[in-house]
């Protein structure tokens, strides 16, 4: 399944934002996930994306969904800088 | 060695308030390559510094907050200290996260104007966003006075300006680094080291980000915490005494 980011808002800032929008994820689209399929993380649509949102929904994903997150490249610089704080990786 | 037409270059540039070689050239006269060694040896002493990438540099006097400082900075920096309404314009108090969340997205549509590269503009605003959801994170309930924090903008001279009235940085990470002594070492933990001031929760990566945005992508911050004050730039971090106390956080950026 594909989780497209830019549908929670093109600036993705914020810690209360970012937990918010992961416990959305989980009700709605998460649920949806069947067994070990692949959930592809899409940052097309956001312009602006922070460590402290990021933290608070990717971070949960990640650790929820072992070895099933796939990070879609992104040229937004932000996106990137963000990523490589969190020690995170695109592919 | 002293020269004179070095120390005419440096006035130039401190009285400009951020200035490019070319106009350099225009007001003083003289060739490109030797305009350049100057502003090389002054940059090498420390005295100033330089922001943006070519072709848009522009030069700086290393200079402290007294004497030299904007408009803008010079608000900052009194509202920081008093906490008083008339240093403050309408629009730029931010009570609120959403109140701040709403600024900034008005601020990218006009930054972007500014701005030529699209990505310089997102980096920047997640470095404000940071610094100001920080001041959020750890200081609600915890005012000195006034919640929220000021938001000021300078799009001509490309300065921007996030203070609060909280506890200050010093307050925030000593409760879990007991050790840390003053806001100069507390400043370090914050901007190095990933340790979460509000533990038992799992933070603090926000400062370590805006210091790779800082240093990465040609811009400057100083960031102005008790009696101490961390200059970022291109170059790295330094850590000085600050000319003046500062209760909350201030946080200068030159874009």
């Amino acid at each position: 399944m594909r989780l497209e980011l830019g549908k929670f808002g093109n600036i993705l800032t914020s810690r209360p934002a970012g937990k918010e929008s992961y416990l959305v994820a989980q009700a709605y689209s998460l649920s949806k996930t069947k067994g070990e399929e692949k959930i592809e993380v899409d940052f097309s649509g956001v312009e602006v994306l922070t460590p402290s949102w990021a933290d608070e929904f990717l971070t949960p994903l990640i650790s929820n969904y072992p070895g099933q997150v796939v990070l879609l490249p992104t040229n937004n610089a932000s996106v990137k800088a963000t990523l490589d704080i969190l020690r995170l990786r695109s592919p | 060695m002293y020269s004179q037409k070095r120390e005419k270059i440096f006035d130039f540039i401190r009285e400009s308030g951020g200035t490019r070689a070319k106009d350099i050239m225009n007001h003083l006269g003289g060739n490109a390559a030797g305009i350049f060694r100057h502003l090389k040896r002054l940059q090498g002493d420390g005295r100033v510094y330089k922001i943006g990438k070519p072709p848009q540099v522009r030069y700086y006097a290393a200079i402290p907050a007294e004497g030299n400082a904007s408009a803008l900075f010079r608000r900052a920096a009194n509202w920081a200290v008093s906490g008083d309404a008339r240093w403050i314009k309408e629009g730029e108090y931010c009570q609120t996260r959403d109140v701040l969340r709403a600024r900034t997205a008005r601020l990218m549509q006009d930054l972007k104007k500014i701005v030529k590269d699209n990505n310089r503009v997102y980096l920047l605003l997640g470095a404000v966003e940071e610094i100001g959801n920080n001041s959020y994170d750890h200081n609600i309930g915890q005012w000195r006075d006034i919640p929220g924090v000021f938001l000021g903008v300078d799009a001509v001279n490309r300065e921007i300006v996030v203070v609060d009235r909280g506890q200050g940085v010093f307050a925030t990470i000593r409760r879990v680094e007991p050790e840390v002594e003053n806001s100069a070492q507390a400043l370090r933990v914050a901007f190095t080291k990933i340790i979460s001031g509000r533990a038992p929760e799992k933070r603090g990566n926000g400062l370590k980000f805006v210091k790779k945005v800082m240093e990465e992508y040609g811009f400057s911050l100083v960031f102005f915490t008790g009696d101490a004050l961390s200059e970022i730039r291109n170059t790295g971090m330094i850590i000085k005494e600050s000319p003046f106390a500062i209760p909350g956080t201030l946080a200068h950026i030159i874009f």
